[in-house]
């Protein structure tokens, strides 16, 4: 939830807890890296419209 | 819906105008029941005072299992029923909504198919725990984990290759440039790459 309350999160914080990563006790998302991977090959994600990352079908 | 945006027709609301799906297929095989996320309805018509003309049930769909808005906490969600409001068990250990979800669609194929048997039947099937966050369900994780480190962690890479000999990408597609802000896998640390492919 720290994104939506533009708060800035430190790895080391992230990294102690990665064994609670998708757990009811976070609420955290897949790292961008993925989701540029997912939505090969259109670039950016569905929030920059105009190149359909995230919007269409990706490979 | 949160916002609109400053070009016609961006403002959240969807015209009586416009053909909505369930209208389509309605003569020939059951409306469909909407599972999941419902994203569309505006912000300030989601409450229970409506209107509810914008909700799945409003737009034709038969039935409603899910929740409206962008996502939802997937062990205490909040969830409705066409558009009444659904309290979660409290008592249920290992609720998640997927089981629910998944519960309600099993149990209304099979009644449909008791009394109607012939007639086909589609299905709109949007799970929330892709919706937002990546939670996952007890145990689930292990069972993938191995699949996740290898088949993600060669697209974390950027690697396209994958593609490659499946017939799905055209011979001379050029990649699109990766972000500057997007770290490349290789130039990660020892620690991010623990955290990002488990």
């Amino acid at each position: 939830m720290s994104f939506y309350n533009a708060t800035p999160e430190d790895f080391k914080d992230v990294l102690a807890r990665m064994d609670e990563l998708g757990s009811a006790t976070t609420s955290n998302h897949y790292p961008i890296g993925w989701a540029h991977a997912m939505n090969t090959p259109f670039q950016w994600a569905k929030q920059v419209a105009s190149h359909f990352g995230g919007t269409r079908n990706g490979w | 819906m949160e916002a609109g945006t400053g070009f016609p027709g961006y403002n959240t609301m969807m015209p009586r105008a416009a053909a909505r799906s369930p209208k389509c297929s309605s003569r020939t095989a059951t409306t469909p029941p909407w599972y999941g996320k419902n994203h569309n309805v505006p912000d300030w018509q989601t409450s229970q005072a409506g209107p509810f003309d914008l909700w799945p049930t409003g737009l034709g769909f038969e039935y409603f299992y899910g929740f409206i808005g962008g996502g939802t906490n997937q062990w205490a969600p909040a969830i409705f029923e066409n558009i009444k409001p659904i309290e979660p068990p409290h008592d249920a250990k290992d609720y998640f909504f997927d089981k629910d979800m998944a519960d309600h669609c099993i149990d209304r194929i099979r009644l449909l198919h008791a009394v109607a048997p012939a007639k086909p039947w589609l299905r709109y099937y949007a799970p929330g725990h892709v919706a937002r966050a990546a939670p996952r369900a007890q145990g689930l994780d292990r069972q993938v984990q191995g699949q996740v480190r290898s088949g993600l962690g060669q697209a974390a890479r950027g690697d396209a290759r994958a593609a490659e000999g499946t017939g799905r990408r055209p011979q001379d597609t050029k990649l699109t440039p990766r972000s500057a802000g997007i770290g490349a896998w290789d130039e990660l640390d020892a620690d991010h790459k623990k955290v990002y492919a488990p």
